[in-house]
């Protein structure tokens, strides 16, 4: 060991308290950037995991591909496997859908087929079913008995005649629950089945593949090969399917990177700041030192490197005990995460199940070498950068100066007005302000973290779950019609269509009317179309109109922010009222503009041109597209039943009924789908709650970070002045006088910090609530100053400021008067 | 004379054992109001443990400091501290001003400390007699040591107390700076008619004192 690196060993015994501050910060920012990396991955990885055991692990499908084109591709270099899937019949059933297919081993390993029991179809009249298709069908059969069944094919793209054959149960499908949920079953037969009865001229495959050497690629690039391949096929866009949520798991999300790469950045500038601001606090004292060590012959480069080597030798102290914190609470952290998600009802609510378990059985390593590395090469790089200016400092400081060096204090100020009589208050005052530079940086960098404490609080209470969830849904229960367009499978689901029968007719509303408890029912009306000027080509939004009645009139006129126009003068239809996201798309709009849309209709499309009279901040509960017109104006325009969805408001006694008939009417239409209030509400109350936790433990840890700062500064500050405080206490100031002169001291660190954290965040706060509103983050509308996070943490600030001061001040009275007076000499 | 500060059996020791230090040996002393008292010794003799007793700066093990009559150590350490500030005036080797405080400041500070009124004339009249009046609002870091040095007296002085305790006041100073100093000490205590102790093992200074006391091993030797 060299006398560089003794002395800085020594320094570290010497400086112990610094040393342990620093320490401290150095082992929590660890923790962070360890966790933030560490949760930030594997809750991906483990996300991914619960895909892959979930999803198919093709990369893409093309549809309707003919024998030949099929046979083709199966040869293709760039394709490694290739499944072929052939849907070529429907068993006869009236309620549900029972779908016949064939598929090879390769389709069936890619789509993650799995079986209960039995073997798949080999011989040719052999298949599998759910045991639950059985019961439907009322059938009674085991593995190896034969069953009858009436089918027709696919035929010229329609169905054919009814067939009857008789098949052998060669085994029985996993997920048979599932499919009865669904009332949605297939009979899986063999390739040669299939084969035997569709002409090869007729076949149409579905074609799985994954595609070669894709280690590395990007999603974006696995899906623009798998286009280009599907273009030389002529398999039109429609077709192409990828597997985008396989993709996704498995290949790297640039989004993804960029969010926690913006956290780490975060979290290594609070540790800088910290860091920086323990060493350039506590420099001053050792500055004396520093000079006498150049005085001896130290050159400037021993000098940077005593200072470096010592927080060098700290970090190498506390990044293990970092680690080993980290790596305790990985596993629990990110185990809670997927079990309050596991909690959040909905459509994820399994798929966390799944996760729990994945993470339960360890399949998912949690672990991972290369965090590590990464965590200690920024915490290195932090204490780095930290080091810069202290190490400048030590090393730029002549012997001579450095005797008389007191911290910046060289200024050059030589007079000071001064007062004409003391007391504690203004010696305190001028204790403070003796270093503005140095009272300065404290201060912000201890509010840099309360600032961003703010700002989150902000975020996290403007996002109020029953305010989103009264944004999301207009009344207490709803019953609306699942439609969409442009479904070649599925025709029946387009609004031109649906109209011509619509299930939400006047009889289905009478029989609403008589369920217990219904007080209010409202509707809401629907017709869309092409924009035909803004958007001919109809690529980036359809012209959808929500049709109110007249009863919306005072609610609509309210909710205007550009423009006016009463619901009485747009009756006239030739005005319209847009939502504000409109000009999101088309920021040419204004008001006064021509809007041309051709609408779909049963009888054809019919062209309606509309000036734009206002614009308004609708919500998706109240108005769900994008324009607004007068029922009667819409109805005008199409004379079918337009009803699109019923707002229903129910007594709130009987709610529990109520909600169980209305959601057995809508399940007698396939076509209807309902929608309630209090669902809404419980999953972003579980939403919010899980953000809040996750975003305030982070500012807890944060927050712990900029302590070891705050209490650096507390202990510096009386440390520096052991001698000048005793010196006070010889010349008369009492024990008494003393502790309030450090609670002042305290209390202005305290209010300037939460003056500045409050002030700035509040601002900053404000303006990422204007750009999360403009953003539509979160269905943020309404501003709420977070009261309670502000007054918890000035608590909080004030509460350990307190603490500091009393445990600071008792342990600075310990030592003797005469100690104190003769500290430097 | 009325003694004005009496010790009776003080002792002090430091460590134990082999290490065992006796900074101050049973020592008994009596010092007379308006006084000038030179304690000389050399380093390590306990003189300055001896001043810290006097100015109830540090407790004795045993033994008793009666100032004006008034046995000091039975004073709780708040009341000490208020003791302190009015009956004693301290003047250390290394000045101590607080650098954050002009000379004015500084000069008053004591007084403040006590909450009471600035008596503005008494003061200015110290200020004069030390020679600083055009130097109120600097800092002492813009002044050399003698200048320092008068604005400690200037502090010692402005509270008006009985006694004055000094330091080795004059040991960081060159000769002649040593002598201005000495001379303004001697003349304010006289003028203001307080009692001046006075450390120093400078023989000079010590023959301008009206009493010597020798200490040598925690012992009065010679009074």
């Amino acid at each position: 060991m060299n006398t560089v690196t003794r002395t800085a060993l020594a320094n570290i015994r010497q400086n112990k308290s610094r040393n342990t501050l620093s320490g401290i910060a150095i082992i929590l920012t660890t923790l962070l950037i360890f966790l933030v990396l560490t949760i930030g991955w594997d809750s991906l990885s483990i996300r991914f995991a619960g895909v892959n055991a979930y999803y198919p692990t093709y990369h893409c499908m093309f549809r309707q591909l003919p024998q030949k084109n099929a046979d083709a591709l199966k040869s293709h270099a760039d394709i490694e496997t290739l499944g072929l899937r052939a849907d070529f019949g429907e068993i006869v059933n009236k309620d549900s859908s029972i779908l016949m297919i064939a598929m090879d081993s390769e389709a069936l390993t890619l789509n993650k087929i799995e079986l209960e029991k039995g073997n798949f179809p080999e011989k040719e009249n052999e298949i599998v079913i759910y045991p639950s298709m059985l019961d439907k069908l009322g059938l009674q059969a085991n593995i190896g008995d034969e069953i009858t069944l009436p089918y027709q094919l696919y035929e010229d793209g329609g169905l054919g005649w009814q067939k009857e054959d008789t098949f052998r149960i060669s085994g029985f499908l996993s997920g048979s629950d599932t499919a009865s949920e669904n009332n949605s079953y297939l009979v899986l037969t063999s390739m040669e089945y299939m084969k035997n009865y569709i002409p090869e001229d007729q076949r149409e495959y579905r074609v799985m593949f994954r595609l070669a050497d894709t280690k590395g690629k990007t999603a974006d690039a696995i899906e623009e090969q798998a286009k280009a391949i599907g273009s030389t096929f002529n398999v039109n866009e429609e077709n192409i399917v990828i597997n985008s949520d396989y993709l996704l798991a498995n290949y790297v999300d640039p989004s993804f990177v960029t969010g926690i790469i913006g956290i780490m950045i975060i979290v290594i500038l609070a540790g800088i700041l910290t860091i920086y601001s323990i060493y350039y606090i506590s420099m001053i004292p050792k500055v004396q030192e520093y000079g006498k060590l150049k005085a001896i012959g130290a050159t400037r480069k021993q000098i940077r490197q005593i200072v470096f080597r010592e927080g060098l030798l700290v970090t190498l102290a506390a990044l293990p005990a970092g680690f080993l914190i980290a790596s305790m609470i990985s596993r629990p952290a990110v185990l809670f995460m997927f079990q309050r998600g596991e909690k959040i009802e909905g459509a994820g609510q399994t798929f966390n199940q799944l996760c729990v378990d994945l993470i339960r059985s360890g399949q998912v390593p949690l672990l991972h070498w290369w965090i590590y590395l990464l965590t200690a090469a920024s915490v290195l790089l932090t204490v780095y950068l930290a080091l810069i200016k202290p190490m400048r400092t030590a090393s730029k400081i002549s012997p001579i100066e450095a005797m008389r060096y007191q911290g910046g204090y060289t200024n050059h100020r030589k007079q000071r007005r001064g007062y004409h009589s003391l007391n504690i208050f203004r010696l305190t005052k001028a204790n403070i302000s003796r270093n503005k530079k140095r009272t300065a940086i404290t201060i912000i960098t201890l509010s840099v973290i309360g600032i961003l404490f703010i700002v989150t609080a902000t975020v996290l209470s403007c996002a109020d779950p029953a305010e989103i969830a009264r944004q999301e849904i207009e009344s207490d229960y709803n019953i609306s019609i699942d439609s969409w367009e442009n479904d070649k499978m599925n025709p029946d689901r387009s609004w031109a269509n649906i109209i011509q029968n619509n299930p939400l007719n006047e009889d289905f509303i009478q029989q609403i009317e008589q369920i217990d408890g219904i007080e209010k029912i409202r509707s809401k009306f629907y017709l869309n179309g092409i924009l035909a000027d803004l958007d001919p080509e109809n690529e980036i939004t359809d012209a959808s109109v929500t049709g109110l009645d007249p009863s919306y009139a005072k609610e609509l006129e309210n909710s205007l922010t550009d423009g006016s126009i009463t619901y009485e003068q747009l009756t006239d239809g030739n005005q319209i009222i847009a939502d504000s996201s409109m000009l999101h798309w088309y920021p040419e709009l204004n008001i006064g503009s021509p809007i041309r849309i051709q609408f779909y209709t049963p009888d054809g499309m019919t062209e309606r041109t509309f000036k734009l009279a206002a614009i308004g901040n609708f919500s998706s509960g109240f108005a769900p597209a994008n324009l607004i017109l007068p029922e009667s104006v819409l109805e005008d325009i199409c004379p079918y039943d337009l009803t699109e969805r019923l707002e229903i408001t129910v007594n709130s006694e009987k709610k529990e009924q109520a909600y169980e008939q209305l959601q057995a009417m809508a399940d007698s239409s396939e076509y209807l789908v309902t929608d309630n209030y209090e669902d809404r509400l419980k999953t972003w109350e579980s939403t919010m709650a899980l953000m809040s936790l996750a975003g305030y433990a982070f500012l807890i840890i944060l927050g712990s970070v900029g302590i070891m700062n705050l209490i650096n500064t507390m202990i510096n500050s009386i440390y520096t002045r052991k001698q000048e405080l005793g010196m006070m206490q010889a010349i008369g100031m009492s024990e008494k006088q003393l502790v309030r002169m450090m609670q002042m001291e305290g209390l202005f660190y305290t209010a300037g910090t939460l003056i500045v954290s409050l002030g700035l965040g509040s601002i900053a706060g404000y303006l990422v609530f204007l750009y999360a509103k403009a953003e539509r983050m979160l269905n943020i509308t309404t501003f709420h100053y977070p009261v309670l996070p502000a007054i918890l943490l000035s608590v909080a600030v004030a509460v350990i400021q307190l603490f500091l001061t009393y445990g600071i001040s008792k342990s600075f009275r310990r030592s003797s008067l005469i100690d104190r007076i003769r500290y430097s000499e | 004379m009325k003694t004005i500060l009496e010790t009776s059996d003080l002792v002090k020791y430091y460590g134990s054992g082999e290490n065992l230090v006796k900074a101050i040996d049973h020592t008994d002393l009596q010092i007379e109001e308006g006084s000038f008292t030179a304690i000389v010794g050399r380093s390590g003799s306990g003189k300055s443990t001896l001043l810290h007793m006097l100015g109830g700066l540090d407790r004795p093990d045993s033994g008793k400091v009666f100032i004006q009559g008034k046995d000091i150590f039975r004073l709780k350490e708040n009341d000490l501290a208020v003791f302190r500030r009015r009956k004693i005036g301290f003047i250390f080797q290394s000045y101590n001003l607080i650098p954050s405080l002009n000379v004015w400041e500084n000069i008053v500070l004591p007084i403040g400390l006590d909450g009471r009124k600035v008596d503005e004339e008494y003061v200015s009249g110290i200020i004069r007699r030390i020679g600083m009046e055009d130097k109120l609002h600097s800092l002492p870091s813009t002044l050399s040591g003698g200048q320092q040095q008068r604005v400690a007296i200037a502090r010692a002085l402005a509270s008006r107390p009985a006694i004055i305790l000094a330091d080795e006041p004059t040991g960081n100073l060159d000769s002649k700076t040593e002598l201005e100093v000495i001379s303004i000490l001697k003349g304010c205590v006289s003028e203001y008619g307080q009692t001046l102790v006075m450390i120093t093992h400078d023989e000079t200074i010590a023959q301008m004192a009206d009493h010597m006391i020798v200490i040598e091993d925690g012992k009065v030797v010679r009074a």
